[in-house]
């Protein structure tokens, strides 16, 4: 497997703060998989992906694309985030193509990928609307679409389905899964919710909240599981997982 | 308890019906000297004789309109050089730390305190009255300008960056548009403050002008006058609000929605 991301002891203390949030942190990330991130609140996942996304510079390591340092915020690195950041001003249309606009594309070029987003997040009919007046599920395709729109090289999602109720969270899971089918992705995923993390990851990160202890990261045979295939197995699965991010 | 929004309405003219009442009666039974407050029908036969033959040989509607083009242009020379001066202020903190101090030193202080000043430093014609009026105007929408950018959320400008946005292109795209419902706010309190400004703009060596009509009527007690500039002022103030307000909810339609 072709490395894109490589986490190299990864170290990040807040001014101020007397302990690391992370500590000599390893993880690479595989081109065109999903590796979806669990760990409890307060643990440093949040943390992890800003410093990923180029947000927060580390205390010591770093983080490679593609062999690069990653220094700042980039196009190639898109993000979701949980609250969809999406600009209230703008309609959905003008929303997914903001990213293009700044860098320039011709008209042309952001009316056909705006399109074809719609199409992908199945939101044609709402290309006119402000995002205020969209669903919160609607929404969050929205910010998809919008992160997509770039052609970044990984995507990194920020608990962004934790404010959506079951039914809206499991059909934008369908429509991650979708996208990554079609379009060979990579997805970064941070979660709290253990189901998530094993339903969307080809592979599960576990922060534990020992900030000594490396990072573990798990294969995880019930990638893509439906609700009816959930057995006892799954359950111990689970509840492994569950034990070692208490 | 809540009404439907036709009998907010209601209770509001109703308001203004019983004050005109009392007022009325109040006037009728002599309750108060007519130097102190004449009738209704006094202020609407002055202010009829007004419109007809002017006041002091300048007819009222010149006076009205030297007064609005005193306000309007203070406020939008306020406008022109707070906004962009706000903004890089509540962005740039060096630039903060040079203006913020200097404008909230001026910003307590009462207009006629440094009125004369002005007078003596850009001369005693309309300049001195539109700059009262504008450090007036000023202050109110720079300090909106502030809080609006030091309001934005974070991650409107961490998602623009993610885009592929420069600094400038999240200056103009994102924080600006984000501050902007902060920044209306501040100029219909800049509209204000002027407005109330501004019969202590035309106080002194003014010839024309509401303010000066009330002020000089004030020396001859004409107080049906004085009413009539009062009330025109008042009516004009809420039309401007409401007009801003209007301006307001079609630019930033997505205020409160979002």
């Amino acid at each position: 497997m072709e490395k894109l991301i490589e986490v190299k002891n990864l170290t990040l203390t807040y001014p101020g703060a007397s302990e690391p949030t992370l500590k000599s942190l390893n993880l690479d990330i595989n081109r065109g998989e999903i590796i979806t991130v669990i760990g409890k609140s307060g643990c440093g996942k949040s943390t992890l992906l800003n410093t990923m996304a180029g947000y927060i510079p580390p205390t010591a390591g770093e983080v490679l694309l593609n062999g690069e340092v990653i220094t700042g915020p980039d196009w190639k690195l898109g993000v979701v985030f949980q609250n969809n950041a999406l600009y209230p001003w703008l309609n959905v249309a003008d929303n997914i193509g903001f990213g293009l606009k700044m860098r320039h594309f011709d008209k042309a070029e952001i009316q056909s990928r705006v399109d074809t987003l719609l199409d992908q997040v199945q939101l044609t009919d709402k290309k006119d609307d402000y995002v205020f007046e969209l669903s919160g599920g609607m929404r969050q395709r929205v910010a998809i679409a919008r992160a997509l729109a770039n052609q970044p090289q990984v995507v990194m999602f920020d608990e962004s389905f934790g404010a959506l109720d079951e039914f809206t969270r499991n059909d934008i899971h369908k429509v991650i899964l979708d996208l990554w089918k079609s379009l060979h992705l990579t997805f970064f995923i941070i979660t709290h919710d253990i189901d998530e993390a094993i339903k969307l990851g080809n592979r599960i990160a576990i922060m534990t909240p020992d900030k000594g202890l490396p990072m573990k990261v798990v294969d995880n045979p019930y990638f893509n599981i439906s609700s009816e295939d959930i057995d006892a197995n799954y359950m111990n699965y689970k509840n492994d997982i569950l034990k070692q991010i208490i | 308890m809540r009404l439907r929004k036709k009998n907010y309405w209601a209770i509001t003219v109703i308001t203004w019906v019983v004050l005109l009442i009392v007022w009325q009666l109040v006037t009728m039974y002599k309750i108060t000297p007519e130097i102190l407050l004449p009738s209704p029908e006094k202020v609407i036969s002055t202010f009829i004789s007004l419109s007809k033959n002017g006041y002091n040989g300048i007819p009222l509607w010149y006076h009205f309109l030297i007064t609005m083009i005193r306000l309007l242009s203070a406020v939008a020379l306020a406008i022109i050089t707070a906004i962009p001066l706000g903004l890089i202020s509540g962005r740039i903190k060096v630039v903060y730390s040079i203006f913020d101090s200097i404008i909230q030193f001026i910003r307590p202080i009462p207009p006629l305190a440094y009125y004369t000043l002005l007078i003596l430093w850009v001369g005693i014609g309309e300049t001195s009255k539109v700059v009262l009026l504008y450090l007036a105007a000023f202050a109110p929408i720079y300090l909106a300008c502030i809080s609006g950018v030091q309001k934005v959320n974070s991650d409107y400008v961490k998602s623009a960056e993610s885009l592929g946005a420069t600094s400038k292109q999240v200056f103009f795209h994102v924080i600006f548009p984000s501050a902007l419902p902060d920044i209306f706010t501040g100029i219909r309190t800049a509209v204000g403050m002027a407005y109330t400004t501004v019969v202590a703009a035309e106080m002194v060596a003014a010839t024309y002008g509401i303010g000066w009509m009330i002020i000089n009527a004030s020396k001859y007690l004409k107080s049906d006058v004085m009413f009539v500039g009062i009330i025109i002022l008042g009516i004009t103030g809420v039309f401007l609000d409401q007009l801003l307000k209007l301006i307001e909810r079609k630019i930033v339609f997505w205020s409160g929605k979002s």
